[in-house]
C-alpha cells in the first residue's frame, strides 16, 4: 500500500504564504475553491496530496472535498508532470486529421503511457481537448509553443529538438 | 471618465467616423493608412504577432503614414495569419498567409505601390450587421 | 450593406466585430454603437420591454438547446428574490467549436454590454462569466475588457446615472466537458465537483447560491445589443419559420477553407460545404458532416439540400449543437469516430448516474471489441439496445445524448459496423493491392519464403506458412503490407 504524505512543513514556504494571502483577500473562500487550486497548481506546477491537504486546512473543509474536486477536472494535476508537456489536441478535427497516430508514436518512442511521465523527469505526453487551431490540424503543443499540420516524423524532431535543448544545443 | 447618458456616448462615438467609415467602406477625411492583424489563439499559433511587430518596424523605418492595430479573428483560419489593409479611397482588401517574412513584400507592393497583391489576396465572403 | 445578400451566403451578426475592432480598446467597441444599446435600454425601456423585444425576437439559445432566450429571461425575472443572477457559458467543450473563443477573443465588450443588459431585465446586479481555464487568451481579453468597461462607468454603480448597477467577474473552468450543463456549471460556480442535479428546480427559480439565476451562453448574449438596437423586427425577417437569426458554425475536418462562418438559419449545408468551405480537401468524396460535437450525429449527401434549423436538422438525425461542424471524406471510418466519440464522452461522464457512467463505458467497449477484429454480429444489436438504455436513463444531457453519434452513424453506415462485426482478426500479414507495385523487396526478405509474385505484379502472401515476423512490413516502400 502506497502512503499519503500530507505533511506540507517540506513545502517552499514562500508559496505557501502566497497561497495563504490569496485565500484571505478572497470574499467567498469556500466557494473559490477551484481559483484556489488554480493558484497552486501555478505556484507548484502540480497539486500534490499536501497541498491539498494544506489547502483544506487553510479553507476549513474537508480534504475529501479537495480532493474530489483536483480528481474530478482533468485541469488540475495531482502527479508532477515533465520538465517539458507535449500535448496533442484530440479535438475532432485533429482527430480525422490524424492526431491519433501522432499520439502514438509519441507514446511509442518515449515508452510511456498517456498522462505519464519519462524515467529521465524530461516528458510528458497528454492529450488535450480542442484548442481552437483547427485550421492547423493535426496541433501539437509544447508550453506556449503550436506545432500545426503535425505528423509521425515531426513528432520525433519535436522531442529530439527539446533533448537537444537540455544538452544546451 | 464615466459616460453618463446615451447623448454623451453619442457623442463619444463621432470621434471615430473616420476610423469606422475607413474599415467598412475605406473612406475616411485623413489619408492615414490603417492595417488590422487578426491575433487571436489561431493567428498566434502560426506567428501572427511576429507579423504584427515586424509590421510595425517596417513602417517606421520606411516613415509611411500607417498604423497597425491588433483585432480579433475573422474566421478565415485556413489563412492565418490575416491583414485587412484600410488605405482612404480604396475599399479595404484582406491578405491571408502573411507571415512575418511577406511583411516586406505587402509593405512595398500593397502600403506603398498601392497595388494588390494578387497571391495572397483574400475574397471577403460575408455582410455584416451594421448597427 | 445591411441586407443579406444571397451570394455572399454569410451574415455576421454575432461575429460582426471580430476582426475588425481591436477587442483590448473599449472605444473600438464604442465606435461602432457599442454599449448604445445598454444606454437606450436604460434611458428609455422597462424591464419588461426589453424582455418583450428579446421574445419578439425569437432568439434561442446558441449553446445547442435552442430553448427561447426571451422565455427564459421571463422566467427568472418574474421570481421574486433579494439577490438574482446572471451567468455567461463559455465553457465550450464540444472538441471542435470554437465560435465563442472566437466572439471572447474578438469582441468581448459584446458579450459584456448583453450581461449587463439581461441583468436589468430580470433584476440581477451580479453577473458571472464561466470561462474555461484553457482559453489563456480570452481571460485575458475578458478581464481587460471588464476594467474598461467599468472605467467608462458601464459596470458598477448608477450605470447611465440610472439606479441600476451590476457587476461582473470572472470564474474560470477547471476542464470538465459536463460544465456545459447549466446545473453542473452552477455546482462548478460553487466551488464542487461539477455534477449536474435534478430539474426541477431549474436554475431560474433557485440556481447559483440557490437564488434565480438566468444562464445563456456566450453566441446568445453576442447577439443582444443587436437585437435592442435593431429590433425584433429586424431579426424575424431572417432566418427559417422557427428558428430566427443566424448561427455560428466552426467548420474543420477535411475541407479547404477551415473557418468560422456564420450564415442565417436555413441556409443549406452544401452551401456550407461547398460555396462557403471550398470543398473537400484533394477533391476527396464527400462522406458525411458531423454535427452536435458528441452529442449530435451524422449528416449524408442525400441531406445536403436541406436548409438547416434547429428543427430539421433533428429530423435529419443530427442535432444543431453548440455549432461545430466537422467534415468527414471518404477515408474516414465511422466506427473508429464513433469510437472516437465514445472515448470523449466515457472520459467526460461525471459519475453521478450509473447509465451514463457505466453505459458509456461498455458502448466504448463495444466498439473497441469491433475495431479490434474481435467483435460478433451480437454485438450491434447490443449496442443499439444499450445506446437506446443511455439515452432513455441518463440524468442529465451529457449522458441523453452520448450514444447519439453511434445511433446516427449505425443507421447511415451500417454495412460498416456489419464488416467489422463479421471479420476475425487476422493472425498473419498481408498485401494490398492497391498499393503494392510489385517491387519484389517482400519477398526477397521473407525468412520463409511465403511471399510470390511477379515483378511488376501484386504480390501475394501465403498465409498458412505466415510466421508473422513483420520483415515485409519494415521492408515495403509504399506501406502495402497490412498488419495483423
Amino acid at each position: 500500500m502506497t502512503t499519503i504524505d500530507l505533511d506540507y512543513s517540506t513545502l517552499d514556504q514562500t508559496k505557501l504564504d502566497d497561497l495563504t494571502a490569496y485565500i484571505d483577500s478572497l470574499e467567498h473562500p469556500e466557494e473559490s475553491l477551484i481559483h484556489v487550486l488554480h493558484r497552486a497548481q501555478k505556484l507548484f506546477g502540480y497539486i500534490p496530496y499536501n497541498v491539498q491537504f494544506f489547502v483544506a486546512k487553510t479553507l476549513k473543509i474537508g480534504a475529501a472535498r479537495v480532493n474530489g474536486v483536483v480528481s474530478f477536472y482533468s485541469f488540475f494535476n495531482e502527479q508532477k508532470p515533465g520538465k517539458y508537456t507535449i500535448s496533442v489536441c484530440m479535438g475532432t478535427a485533429c482527430y480525422v486529421r490524424g492526431a491519433e497516430k501522432v499520439l502514438q508514436k509519441l507514446l511509442e518512442k518515449l515508452e510511456i503511457n498517456k498522462g505519464d511521465v519519462t524515467e529521465d523527469g524530461l516528458f510528458s505526453v497528454k492529450d488535450v481537448r480542442c484548442i481552437g487551431a483547427c485550421g492547423l490540424a493535426p496541433v501539437v503543443t509544447v508550453g506556449e509553443k503550436v506545432y500545426g499540420h503535425a505528423t509521425e516524423d515531426m513528432a520525433l524532431d519535436i522531442i529530439d529538438k527539446y533533448r537537444g535543448d537540455l544538452d544546451g544545443n | 471618465m464615466a459616460i453618463k447618458s446615451l447623448d454623451a456616448l453619442k457623442a463619444k462615438q463621432k470621434e471615430f467616423k473616420d476610423q469606422v467609415s475607413l474599415r467598412n467602406e475605406g473612406t475616411s477625411s485623413s489619408d492615414r493608412i490603417e492595417v488590422l492583424v487578426g491575433l487571436a489563439t489561431c493567428g498566434f499559433a502560426v506567428g501572427a504577432d511576429d507579423t504584427f511587430i515586424a509590421l510595425e518596424k517596417k513602417i517606421k523605418e520606411d516613415n509611411i503614414n500607417a498604423k497597425v492595430t491588433p483585432v480579433g479573428c475573422i474566421g478565415y483560419c485556413h489563412r492565418e495569419p490575416t491583414v485587412q489593409v484600410n488605405i482612404p479611397g480604396q475599399p479595404p482588401i484582406l491578405y491571408g498567409d502573411i507571415t512575418e517574412d511577406k511583411v516586406t513584400l505587402l509593405v512595398d507592393v500593397v502600403l506603398k505601390e498601392q497595388k494588390i497583391l494578387e497571391e495572397f489576396y483574400l475574397e471577403k465572403t460575408f455582410d455584416k450587421a451594421v448597427l | 450593406m445591411d441586407t443579406v445578400v444571397k451570394d455572399t451566403l454569410q451574415y455576421r451578426i454575432a461575429l460582426r466585430n471580430c476582426g475588425l475592432i481591436n477587442p483590448e480598446n473599449i472605444d473600438d467597441y464604442i465606435a461602432v454603437k457599442g454599449y448604445e444599446a445598454l444606454a437606450v435600454t436604460l434611458e428609455q425601456y422597462t424591464p419588461k420591454k426589453v424582455i418583450n423585444i428579446v421574445k419578439e425576437s425569437h432568439l434561442r439559445g446558441r449553446g445547442g438547446g435552442g430553448f427561447p432566450t426571451g422565455i427564459k429571461w421571463e422566467l427568472t425575472a418574474r421570481e421574486q428574490s433579494d439577490e438574482k443572477y446572471i451567468i455567461c457559458n463559455a465553457d465550450e467543450g464540444d472538441p471542435g467549436a470554437f465560435m465563442d473563443r472566437s466572439i471572447l477573443e474578438g469582441d468581448p465588450h459584446s458579450v459584456i454590454e448583453a450581461m449587463i443588459i439581461a441583468g436589468y431585465a430580470i433584476g440581477a446586479s451580479k453577473g458571472y462569466v464561466y470561462i474555461r481555464a484553457e482559453y489563456p487568451l480570452a481571460i485575458d481579453r475578458l478581464e481587460t475588457a471588464i476594467k474598461q468597461a467599468k472605467s467608462y462607468g458601464f459596470l458598477g454603480n448608477n450605470i447611465f446615472d440610472s439606479n441600476f448597477s451590476f457587476d461582473l467577474e470572472l470564474k474560470l473552468g477547471a476542464g470538465a466537458f459536463v460544465c456545459g450543463e447549466e446545473t453542473a456549471l452552477i455546482n462548478s460556480l460553487q466551488g464542487l465537483r461539477g455534477e449536474p442535479t435534478k430539474k426541477p428546480p431549474f436554475p431560474s427559480v433557485s440556481g447559483f447560491r440557490q437564488k434565480p439565476t438566468n444562464v445563456n451562453n456566450v453566441e446568445t448574449f453576442a447577439n443582444i445589443p443587436a437585437i435592442i438596437l435593431k429590433g425584433s423586427d429586424w431579426f424575424n425577417a431572417i432566418g427559417t419559420d422557427h428558428s430566427k437569426g443566424t448561427k455560428v458554425f466552426a467548420l474543420a475536418g477535411k475541407i479547404n477553407n477551415v473557418g468560422l462562418v456564420e450564415v442565417p438559419m436555413g441556409t443549406t449545408l452544401r452551401d456550407i460545404i461547398y460555396e462557403i468551405g471550398g470543398g473537400i480537401v484533394d477533391d476527396k468524396q464527400f462522406k458525411a458532416v458531423q454535427t452536435g460535437g458528441p452529442s449530435g450525429g451524422v449528416i449524408t449527401e442525400e441531406n445536403l439540400d436541406t436548409p438547416i434549423d434547429y428543427e430539421s436538422i433533428r429530423n435529419i438525425g443530427s442535432m444543431m449543437g453548440s455549432g461545430g461542424m466537422i467534415v468527414l471524406d471518404e477515408d474516414d471510418d465511422m466506427v473508429e469516430i464513433s469510437k472516437f466519440f465514445l472515448d470523449f464522452t466515457q472520459d467526460e461522464s461525471c459519475g453521478k448516474c450509473t447509465p451514463c457512467r457505466i453505459g458509456t463505458k461498455r458502448l466504448y467497449e463495444i466498439l473497441e471489441r469491433l475495431t479490434n477484429m474481435e467483435g460478433s454480429p451480437e454485438d450491434l444489436d447490443l449496442l443499439e439496445e444499450l445506446a437506446q438504455n443511455v439515452k432513455d436513463s441518463s440524468l442529465c444531457g451529457l449522458g441523453q445524448s452520448a450514444p447519439n453519434p453511434i445511433l446516427s452513424t449505425i443507421d447511415r453506415f451500417r454495412e460498416e459496423y456489419e464488416a467489422y462485426a463479421y471479420r476475425t482478426k487476422r493472425t498473419t500479414y498481408a498485401i494490398d493491392d492497391n498499393k503494392c507495385i510489385g517491387c519484389t523487396k517482400c519477398s526477397r526478405v521473407c525468412p520463409v519464403d511465403c511471399i510470390t509474385g511477379e515483378v511488376k505484379q501484386v504480390h501475394v502472401i501465403n498465409e498458412a506458412n505466415c510466421i508473422a515476423c513483420g520483415a515485409c512490413y519494415n521492408a515495403c516502400p509504399v506501406d502495402a503490407i497490412i498488419k495483423p
